[in-house]
């Protein structure tokens, strides 16, 4: 856990959430609704580049296996 | 005024000057927003992209930030970083003050030219002693300034030195500095022609009635306001 907390993969997690911060924002004017679009935003994109990382691993794994 | 139009109701925007706003959006990230009075917004983008910003200029050591349109070093990074506006004003000045060949201004601190016996090419120097014995020979390293001198892609130079004293890290700043642009690039299209309503939300939020009784309040003059989502503008 503590190596993972320390990886340079962990430089992603500040970048998401200004990314969402900001994209959620530019949304819309209501706080409530720039909140939802924060939070959907951030999942989102979570998933996405997860999913791409998990595909790449996978790859990775199967190419030295 | 401009109105923009979703099923959950009308939100009114002053946007003033927009072109304005988007200068001042670019100039200082939040500060369009400040100037129409979108103060929440304003801020909210104003802490978010510049520590955005300033992380990554600190994770590069402030050297990730510089303009450069030499042979082997074309700095393309540097179009997107400059969105985030005054902060890297330096790097402009750096880039067009003084010849090609001129040391750059605000020295940080200076390298050991090549071919120095027992000490590695380009290595800091550490001892100002050292630097008054070399003279013109020292490399100089600027405040926000491209590597100094020529960049070849077979020998070492200033840039492969900070790469190899920077590590992965120098990859890394730049995509901070570089996305902290890319998001400004939102902000000033937000401050030019206001938010970019999405339908999809407004259906998952359909349970929150403050929001509906704050944006049916907002709800002065619905009628006149185009149904797309951003094409509602009125005069007023």
């Amino acid at each position: 856990m503590l190596q993972l907390l320390t990886s340079p993969y962990m430089h992603i997690v500040p970048l998401i959430a200004a990314a969402a911060i900001v994209f959620g924002a530019t949304r819309d004017e209501r706080p409530a609704y720039i909140l939802a679009n924060i939070v959907r935003s951030a999942l989102w994109m979570t998933v996405f580049l997860g999913g791409i990382m998990c595909v790449l691993l996978g790859l990775g794994w199967f190419l030295r296996g | 005024m401009v109105f923009f139009e979703s099923p959950k109701g009308t939100v009114r925007v002053e946007l003033g000057n927009r072109y304005l706003a988007a200068l001042y959006a670019w100039l200082l990230p939040g500060a369009g927003h400040f100037y129409q009075g979108r103060y929440a917004k304003g801020l909210l983008f104003s802490l978010t992209i510049l520590t955005v910003y300033f992380v990554g200029f600190w994770l590069g050591d402030g050297r990730v930030v510089y303009a450069s349109f030499k042979q082997n070093d074309v700095r393309w990074q540097f179009f997107v970083q400059c969105l985030v506006g005054a902060p890297t004003f330096p790097a402009i000045v750096q880039a067009t003050a003084g010849s090609e060949n001129a040391p750059p201004l605000w020295i940080r601190n200076y390298r050991y030219p090549p071919n120095q016996a027992g000490r590695p090419a380009f290595s800091r120097i550490e001892d100002p002693a050292e630097v008054e014995r070399l003279g013109a020979a020292a490399i100089p390293d600027g405040f926000m300034a491209a590597p100094y001198g020529e960049v070849t892609l077979s020998e070492p130079d200033v840039l492969s030195a900070w790469h190899a004293e920077l590590g992965h890290l120098f990859d890394i700043a730049t995509l901070y500095t570089f996305v902290a642009g890319l998001l400004n690039l939102l902000v000033i299209y937000d401050a030019f022609a206001g938010p970019g309503m999405l339908f999809e939300g407004d259906e998952e939020d359909e349970e929150n009635p403050s929001d509906d009784a704050e944006t049916t309040a907002k709800t002065a003059e619905p009628k006149d306001a185009a149904t797309s989502p951003k094409s509602g503008e009125s005069k007023d």
